[in-house]
């Protein structure tokens, strides 16, 4: 019996952790698009780890909680006059700008401690910051309308809207990661 | 009041998040050090290496939270049955997955004519991280998931984050450190 339950629980897990590889990998090669500038300063590696993780914690409890609210009925499936979207879009984009705040200032530190050559607290606090607002105003859109027109489909908006955004918040916030540090250095 | 109380969400989410933050810096301070040291294939292996890792923990946590709450498993590591059934379901996808990335990354850095690369080394380097990272962030989870039910604690508001975050700064460690053994 147990190895029965167990082939079905890896049909369902293991085309997600593959399809991640693949998007991963993208995100990889944006990531070593940016060397020239990691070669001028290391530290911005050090923002890179934390970046990711704050934006996948950050999308996947909001994410869960809209998935929540929809199925209890307190928030419509809908895109118009609907006054709880405003409210959660200020939540979101408010909680990615102070934590991105605090982690350009962390990273700078290690940096500073660690010996490891950085653009400075500004400069730490501006890639991300930038990269942090930027990624989180993509999230927000992908995340209320995956998650609404699933529901809307009859999906559960759990099983989608979080691997989805999973997927597209590390090549998103790399890209972005990219894009600021070539205009920085 | 609203569904949404940002207000309510900032005050209860920035201290954990800040904790998170500084372990994840860890890992981040580590992978800047040792920056000088490693090849370039490695920074395309990183992020998609972290994102399974975290992945695999994070699926089985939110499985066994659930199994949790319908009474399937006790909070036991005897448990057995569908503790069991998951932990092998889930270790064999996270060693299947990494099998799969090793070969795929090795295609794209060899078609994007990156560089000459030895297939044996990077192959036992991502494979044996990875299965490394599989047991460690399996074990994490299972942990997290029996200590948080005992104390009345929701395990979905605590595992995931608790999982991603040591995943990654393990991760990151196992890797550099294969990379150093292996030498590629």
């Amino acid at each position: 019996m147990d190895e029965i339950k167990a082939t079905s629980i890896i049909k369902q897990t293991l085309p997600i952790l593959i399809l991640m590889g693949i998007g991963g990998t993208l995100a990889g090669l944006f990531l070593n698009a940016a060397r020239t500038s990691i070669d001028l300063f290391p530290g911005l590696l050090v923002l890179v780890p934390a970046m990711q993780n704050l934006r996948g914690s950050i999308s996947g409890s909001l994410a869960s909680r809209l998935s929540t609210a929809l199925h209890q009925g307190t928030v419509k499936p809908s895109f118009r006059d609907n006054p709880e979207l405003p409210i959660y879009a200020i939540t979101s984009i408010s909680l990615s700008i102070s934590m991105s705040i605090i982690v350009g200032i962390c990273a700078w530190a290690f940096s500073y401690l660690g010996n490891i050559p950085s653009p400075g607290l500004p400069g730490m606090i501006g890639v991300s910051v930038t990269v942090g607002t930027l990624s989180g105003f993509v999230h927000l859109l992908v995340n209320v309308s995956v998650s609404i027109t699933s529901f809307r489909m009859g999906l559960d908006p759990d099983n989608i809207a979080i691997p989805v955004l999973s997927i597209l918040g590390d090549i998103v916030t790399i890209l972005y990661f990219l894009m600021v540090v070539r205009l920085v250095t | 009041m609203g569904v949404f109380e940002p207000r309510r969400m900032l005050v209860r989410s920035v201290p954990i998040l800040t904790l998170l933050v500084l372990l994840e810096m860890l890992g981040g301070s580590a992978l800047g050090r040792m920056y000088g040291s490693i090849r370039p294939v490695f920074l395309i292996l990183l992020p998609p290496f972290l994102a399974i890792g975290g992945n695999v923990g994070s699926v089985f946590g939110s499985r066994v939270s659930s199994a949790l709450h319908l009474g399937l498993v006790r909070p036991s590591i005897r448990s057995g049955g569908a503790l069991r059934s998951n932990l092998i379901a889930m270790g064999v996808s996270g060693v299947v997955s990494y099998t799969c990335l090793g070969i795929f990354v090795y295609v794209v850095f060899n078609l994007a004519g990156l560089g000459k690369l030895g297939i044996v080394p990077f192959l036992s380097i991502t494979l044996l991280s990875g299965t490394a990272l599989t047991a460690f962030t399996l074990g994490v989870s299972t942990w997290t998931c029996f200590a948080s039910f005992r104390r009345g604690l929701d395990p979905d508001d605590v595992v995931v984050p608790i999982v991603t975050t040591l995943s990654d700064l393990v991760g990151i460690i196992l890797l550099l450190s294969f990379i150093a053994l292996l030498g590629t």
